[in-house]
């Protein structure tokens, strides 16, 4: 019997632009966003009956539906882990449609956390109750642990001391990643590629495992993407790419950036099992991947997913970024919009555009002949296909 | 008690599941919660044992020694409540399975080394709210 949850697709892709200060309040950006995901898809706000985000995005369920006219919503979820959970919207709105609970989903992230309130920058207390349970907020506050960046370095750090890996290896996934946005016209970054140099005279966020360059930066803007059937995407306006495989996990202790209390908080435990089932349920290994998108909000999360993948051994990250593999004609292109660091922090959204552009042959650095790209958040991730 | 250097710190988030841990601080002691049922530590603390659900939890005074398991130093943004960049660690107890985020003091980044001996000691907030932090064993800390 055919798995339904290898049988969705992403009918639309929309975004606003990245910017330190978008000018606009939270909710239009989602609007706009969704307007143009949308637009691309061929569908009006009727056609919506489920809409999905995950924690963190400030935008209200009921004000969102009331401003773009959603008639009645039969699917709704607001996944946890921040930015872990923005692969796993993907998987929660396939479970629905698979299921019949809704028909056509739409995912959105809009924020203005660089003009509104500096997402990243250290906290006195926590805001939101959602946030409140977060190790970092009650163990990591009054120690000076404040901000995401550290809490990704503090685990980091043993895995520099168990393979002998220093800030200015990072600095070869960071330096790539600058020269995809360098090229990208979408990207915060467009036009600023760097060197190693400037990489190693950046300032230390956290000695001697972080620097300025190796973290995302804040950003303003907004990303939607339409989920639906395979069936009925192809009636749609857009090209729509399939949705190969999802998975997701939440392994017991893990958190994330803050796996401090698991057996080994080296590796990252919830991409291991996610690599897994994804692999599984899509019928594809590593080697198959033409294009790799990985949640890097800082650059120690790209070395600890690439080894979830299995894209190359334990403490073979670095070696394998400095071989080229991650270069447009290595063998595995990576984050090749720029990334997180590079285009904009969205959270992770953007990933997803820039997947579909690939599949589509349009994305500012294409990968020829694109067929399969993954994208993780750790928690979660997919495979998109040509279809 | 140490001098006091970080008199600025802020207060750890009080809740009714972690409050006691700060309030052994007070009282010179690192504790952690232990299963009346079934014996397991755990940390952080939780409402029940996962193990055995039990609700009967025993406050327990570890011995305080330990090693660093990570460290970094903090300098930027600049953490809210210390006037020199912090060094931040990871240190695991020497009980075994358990690791706590805390500073080590008195010291300097190059003085830390993965798996160096440290022993517990204790630092007041702006508040006057008590705190775990580690020193080096190795540099004549004595508890
Ligand atoms: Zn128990």
């Amino acid at each position: 019997m055919t798995n339904l949850m290898t049988q969705c697709a992403i009918a639309g892709i929309g975004q606003t632009e990245f910017s330190t200060n978008s000018g606009r309040s939270e909710l239009r950006v989602a609007c706009d966003a969704i307007l143009a995901a949308l637009a691309d898809a061929g569908l009006t706000a009727k056609d919506i009956d489920g809409i999905v985000t995950y924690t963190i995005d400030n935008n209200d369920e009921v004000s969102l539906q009331r401003a773009l006219g959603i008639e009645d919503v039969k699917y709704s979820v607001r996944l946890p882990l921040g930015g872990g959970g923005s692969a796993a919207t993907i998987h929660h709105a396939c479970a629905a449609i698979a299921s019949g609970a809704a028909s056509t989903v739409v995912i959105w992230r809009a924020m203005n956390e660089r003009s509104e309130y500096r997402f990243g920058q250290p906290k006195e207390a926590p805001s939101g109750s959602r946030i409140n349970d977060m190790t970092f907020t009650i163990w990591g506050i009054p120690y000076g642990l404040q901000f995401p960046g550290a809490c990704s370095a503090l685990g980091f750090q043993r895995y520099m001391h168990k393979y002998g890996v220093t800030n200015e290896d990072l600095g070869h996934i960071v330096v790539q990643q600058r020269t995809y946005a360098s090229t990208n016209p979408l990207a915060r970054f467009y036009g600023k590629p760097i060197t190693l140099d400037d990489h190693q005279n950046s300032k230390w966020i956290a000695e001697p495992v972080l620097r300025l360059f190796d973290c995302c930066q804040e950003s303003d803007g907004g990303v939607a993407l339409i989920v639906t059937s395979r069936e009925r995407a192809r009636d749609m306006k857009g090209e729509h790419v399939r949705i190969l495989g999802s998975a997701f996990s939440m392994p017991g202790n893990t958190e994330p950036l803050t796996s401090y209390y698991t057996q080994d908080p080296i590796i990252m435990r919830e991409a291991e099992i996610v690599a897994g089932r994804l692999y599984e349920v899509a019928g594809v290994g590593p080697k198959d991947i033409d294009v790799a998108l990985l949640y890097d909000a800082f650059s120690p999360e790209v070395v600890r997913q690439l080894e979830a993948f299995r894209f190359c051994g334990p403490g073979e990250a670095i070696d394998f970024v400095k071989s080229g593999a991650i270069a447009l004609d290595g063998e595995l292109p990576l984050n090749t919009n720029g990334g997180l660091i590079g285009e904009a922090y969205i959270h992770g959204l953007n990933m997803v555009t820039e997947g579909v552009r690939q599949l589509r042959g349009q994305a500012a650095n294409q990968r020829e002949g694109a067929e399969l790209v993954l994208f993780s958040s750790g928690n979660g991730a997919l495979i998109l296909a040509k279809d | 008690m140490s001098e006091q250097r970080h008199s600025k710190r802020l207060d750890p988030m009080s809740t009714r599941n972690t409050d006691w841990f700060w309030e052994e601080a007070a009282e010179g002691r690192l504790s952690i919660q232990k299963c009346g049922q079934c014996g397991a530590l755990h940390h952080p603390p939780r409402p029940i044992c996962p193990e055995c659900h039990s609700a009967d939890r025993e406050l327990t005074p570890m011995s305080g020694r330990g090693t660093i398991y990570s460290f970094m130093r903090v300098s930027y943004p600049p953490p809210i409540g210390f006037d020199e960049p912090p060094l931040i660690a990871l240190v695991e107890l020497e009980e075994g399975g358990i690791r706590l985020i805390t500073n080590i003091v008195d010291a300097s980044l190059e003085d830390l080394a993965n798996d160096a001996p440290v022993i517990v000691d204790f630092e007041k907030t702006a508040k006057g709210r008590s705190l775990p932090v580690f020193r080096l064993a190795a540099k004549g800390g004595g508890a």
